[in-house]
């Protein structure tokens, strides 16, 4: 039996460099092998200010995750976010060729790829394509090929982003003589992992709360609406405590991770509590009143800004199974419910199984899009090359679909 | 689309289709209006004035005024600004015809020589007299030209100062220095020309094409109103396929805008882009984007597009704003703050600055550390970059501009409220680079266009007990502000070249203390600029997004605490 086929996944986030290499396994799981990050330097906003700060805290990863799986990674699947990414619906007509009549896998393809031809501004390069639905001669096709009709029509979900910010992140990594398989747009690599097919079809939104950026996305009927990155997070909340409390980044940060929480109550005294083990500021006491109120403030303000951009659409309310938390913001204490209070949806928080391995670690929030970068990895192959597994026209279909 | 209109002397002037008249006194305005046709400006706009018939005959403006035919006999008024003076008094009725049913009037000219210095102030007068909006354009003499014609350009401009709706001013000097010397003496005299010419030909195109979306006399008037303010003008061309990206650049790189950044004080600004049919969409949200990530969301921002085939291929952006001298002394005294002297005295109310002086203190020192090393990238710093600091240097008419155009963030920071010990200064890492100014981010920029509607500027709000805010603005309710301490740059070659008029007078006694606190004793505090906006901008304080790409979501800095910035609303 052939070597089962490895993919890795890299994501250069703000808060850190992450590196996974996962096993592509026959029966449609997946394995991970090893995964590694570093605190990331020199990206901001999930965007890539400091190119060599960036490759050194990479190349840190690298060797890391190459250690733990004994693999030599050659190629990645790059995650790309930031706050200049965006999307268009687009939806394309083609004549069905009239002898047979009949879709065919390739008609699909054609659709697609004058989906593609789009036209962006000049600075914005594509990243995705992906297919929303298809409908034959009006009528909704959930499976369009070897139907048969006059004119197949394509509504399309299409991701860009500017071009020489993910040239950036991609010379980067070709800088470290590491090949890029495919970019993907982050909030799609963790959709993968938190969102099944059923939840997809019954609508959910999922938010993922990164460090430098907030992505979300929108499934209505098992078709994306809306994608996108907010260019604020994790970060954010950090740097609103050291600025409002007067204390170090670094204190910042682990008063939000240990003592901090999204609730806060206006009319409570204030609640002072010694500041945790900060160097040169021993004995220095903290207002967790004070301090649950910034991080409820600015979590708040970034979840109206998600749902104010999902409203726009017209289609929040169609996402019956809820809201999608992931990311290492979706950690903060209390997140849940100030979700569902901004949402007013149902909030899930435990993101599906799809991975096995050695580390209980996997199913942390803070991973997801790196493992969705194994899984998108997956599905991408099987879709470019059916013949190698035992696929069902169904599957394959699925698979285009689900290269979501 | 609604545009504010400002009461006044305008309202007059809003007839459909302004009359312009671009008027060059001197052999050096003859010089522009030359460089103007063969720029493919039309002729028919173009007023040339002179004693001297030899400069008239040659002239290629379409009308010619002798001034004083019977006084010079069609001579050069020989370097004798009264004679200029007089020779243009002589002339008044020809003059004033030229002005009759004009709204707008350019005048170039270059100061320094008899007939410049001497008429320009009268012509000036005579166009505004006429009820005609007068912007003027000068150029100062090179130091080679000595001393005396030094002085006779900065006499006569504080004389025109008053009479010019608005002021804008190019040292040949320091233009100079931006070329190669070995290059000609004739190139070197052509920069400030060109400069001008395109400041001319921008305006005029905007308002005279046809608009898709209109920009009119009175919006322009409006941006530039004012008395006493300072004309902010950049002007950017390109062709090709980043022609929107590219052309807006070279706009916000022109000398007279600073690199973009004066554009932070001003309270409006006039964006104006031209082009043919092909002007797309997405050049214009483009150029939108590129100018809103440089600006205050507080700021209004007008903004045209008009259609001039004749330009061909070519888009052209032209950015159009003032910034108003608040400030008491030079609004009151604009003879006084013209020369050299007044332009160098702080003027920063004394109480503030004792409250301030600590922090205000801190901050300069940290930004003006880099500075000795500006002067030694004279010759090779681009033009963009130099200019604007020499004009700084000098020139009565831009002399408040924040010190340094990188060091944006940093400078105007201002005092605390609150007796919070010093903080340190922001370490070198705050120099914003190019790209982080520059390029916006797409989705960003779509709520970002802050267009046409002003947006409020928020209140400041008071302390919270208990809790140490030094990001409100003190400046903001107009009174307090103006305790930011700028320093001028000392280019040597301005230091050492001339100790004649343009020697810096003797502080006043009560600042002594703050430049010993400083620990700059030969530097000189710059007047301090006041403006609601710009004391807003300086209260910003981003912590680790300090030097990032803003994030401005419906006209916020989202990078603001969100609780400093409820708390600024009121909330």
């Amino acid at each position: 039996m052939a070597r089962a086929k490895l993919h890795v996944g890299l994501e250069i986030g703000t808060s850190k460099v992450g590196f996974v290499v996962g096993e592509s396994r026959p029966d449609g799981g997946i394995k991970i092998l090893g995964l590694a990050h570093t605190q990331s330097r020199g990206v901001r906003k999930g965007e890539i200010v400091d190119v060599e700060a960036a490759k050194q805290s990479i190349n840190e990863a690298l060797l890391k995750v190459e250690a733990e799986s004994g693999h030599e990674v050659s190629e990645v699947y790059l995650a790309v976010t930031g706050g200049h990414v965006g999307y268009v619906n687009v939806s394309t007509d083609l004549d069905i060729p009239s002898p047979p009549g009949q879709v065919e896998v390739v008609d699909l393809e054609e659709l697609c790829e004058a989906a593609r031809e789009v036209k962006l501004p000049q600075d914005q390069a594509l990243i995705h394509t992906i297919p929303r639905q298809f409908k034959i001669d009006g009528r909704l096709e959930r499976n369009p090929v070897g139907q048969f009709g006059k004119v197949l029509k394509g509504d399309f979900h299409i991701i860009h982003g500017d071009r020489n910010r993910i040239h950036n992140s991609v010379r980067c990594v070709n800088q470290l003589s590491l090949g890029v398989a495919d970019i993907v747009f982050s909030p799609l690599a963790a959709g993968h992992v938190v969102l099944g097919e059923a939840q997809k079809q019954e609508g959910a939104v999922l938010i993922d709360l990164g460090g430098g950026t907030t992505d979300y996305l929108l499934y209505a009927d098992g078709s994306l609406i809306a994608s996108g990155s907010i260019p604020l997070g994790g970060e954010h909340v950090t740097n609103d405590i050291a600025l409002v409390l007067e204390i170090p980044l670094q204190a910042a940060e682990s008063c939000k991770t240990r003592e901090g929480s999204v609730y806060f109550n206006s009319k409570a005294t204030p609640q002072l509590t010694p500041l945790p083990d900060v160097r040169g500021l021993e004995g220095r006491e903290i207002d967790l009143n004070l301090l649950n109120q910034v991080i409820h403030l600015r979590v708040r303000e970034i979840l109206e800004l998600v749902k104010q951009r999902l409203e726009a659409t017209g289609r929040l309310q169609a996402a019956h199974a809820g809201v999608f938390l992931t990311g290492g913001g979706s950690l903060l204490k209390g997140m849940a419910e100030l979700v569902g209070n901004v949402f007013m949806m149902k909030v899930n928080e435990q993101p599906e199984d799809v991975s096995s391995g050695s580390k209980t670690t996997l199913r942390l929030p803070q991973y997801a899009t790196l493992i969705g970068l194994v899984r998108y990895a997956q599905v991408r192959e099987r879709r470019l090359n059916p013949k190698k597994g035992a696929m069902s026209l169904g599957e394959r279909i699925g698979g285009w679909l689900g290269v979501a | 689309m609604e545009f504010h209109r400002k009461a006044g002397e305008i309202s007059a002037l809003t007839s459909k289709s302004p009359r312009i008249l671009v008027v060059g006194v001197g052999a050096a305005g003859a010089n522009i209006l030359r460089r103007i046709v063969m720029d493919g400006g039309d002729p028919a706009l173009l007023v040339c004035m002179d004693t001297d018939l030899g400069t008239l005959n040659s002239c290629a403006a379409s009308k010619r005024i002798q001034l004083g035919g019977n006084l010079t006999k069609g001579l050069t008024a020989g370097g004798d600004p009264d004679l200029g003076r007089e020779a243009a008094q002589e002339s008044e009725p020809q003059i004033r015809e030229a002005f009759r049913g004009v709204n707008l009037v350019f005048l170039c000219t270059g100061l320094g020589g008899g007939t410049a210095s001497g008429a320009s102030p009268i012509i000036a007068r005579y166009a505004r007299e006429e009820n005609c909006f007068v912007l003027v354009f000068v150029t100062l003499p090179f130091h080679f030209e000595g001393r005396r014609r030094q002085t006779q350009a900065r006499e006569a401009l504080a004389l025109i100062k008053p009479q010019a709706g608005a002021l804008l001013t190019f040292e040949n000097d320091r233009m100079g220095q931006l070329i190669v010397p070995t290059e000609g003496v004739q190139k070197a005299f052509a920069v400030a020309d060109t400069t001008i010419c395109h400041s001319i030909r921008a305006i005029t195109t905007m308002l005279e094409k046809p608009g898709m979306i209109r920009v009119g006399l009175d919006q322009l008037l409006a941006v530039l109103n004012g008395q006493d303010a300072r004309c902010l003008f950049g002007f950017g061309k390109a062709t090709g396929k980043d022609r929107a990206t590219i052309a807006v650049r070279a706009a916000l790189e022109n000398p007279l805008l600073h690199d973009g950044d004066l554009l932070g004080s001003a309270s409006t600004v006039l964006v104006h882009m031209s082009g043919n049919r092909s002007v797309t969409l997405a050049e214009v949200e483009q150029v939108m984007s590129e100018i809103s990530s440089r600006l205050d969301p507080a700021i209004e921002v007008l903004f045209g597009v008009s259609a001039s085939e004749e330009i061909g291929e070519e888009l052209w952006v032209a950015i159009i704003s003032s910034v108003s001298r608040v400030n008491g002394v030079a609004a009151a005294q604009p003879i006084a703050a013209a020369l050299p002297t007044a332009a160098a005295q702080p003027i920063a109310p004394p109480q503030p600055i004792a409250a301030a002086l600590p922090i205000a203190a801190a901050q300069p020192m940290a930004v003006a550390q880099p500075k000795p090393i500006a002067p030694g990238q004279l010759i090779s710093a681009p033009l963009a970059e130099r200019v604007p600091q020499d004009a700084d240097e000098e020139s009565p008419l831009v002399a408040q501009g924040p010190v340094k155009p990188r060091l944006k963030a940093p400078l105007p920071m201002p005092a605390s409220p609150a007796p919070v010990p010093a903080k340190p200064a922001p370490a070198p890492g705050h120099l914003i680079s190019e790209e982080h100014l520059g390029a916006a981010p797409l989705a960003t920029a779509a709520v970002n266009q802050p267009l046409p509607i002003a947006r409020p500027v928020p209140p400041p709000a008071a302390p919270t007990p208990g809790v140490q805010i030094d990001y409100v603005p003190r400046g903001a309710n107009g009174t307090g502000g103006s305790t930011t301490i700028t320093l001028d740059q000392p280019t040597p070659s301005f230091v050492n070249r001339d100790s004649g008029p343009k020697t810096p007078p003797p502080l006043p006694p009560g600042n002594s203390p703050i430049r010993e606190m400083l620990g700059m004793p030969a530097q000189r505090p710059a007047p301090p600029q006041e403006s609601a906006t710009s004391s807003l901008l300086a209260m910003r304080h981003r912590g680790r997004f300090e030097n990032a790409e803003p994030t401005i979501i419906e006209g916020q800095d989202m990078d603001l605490p969100t609780y400093i910035r409820k708390q600024r609303r009121g909330d």
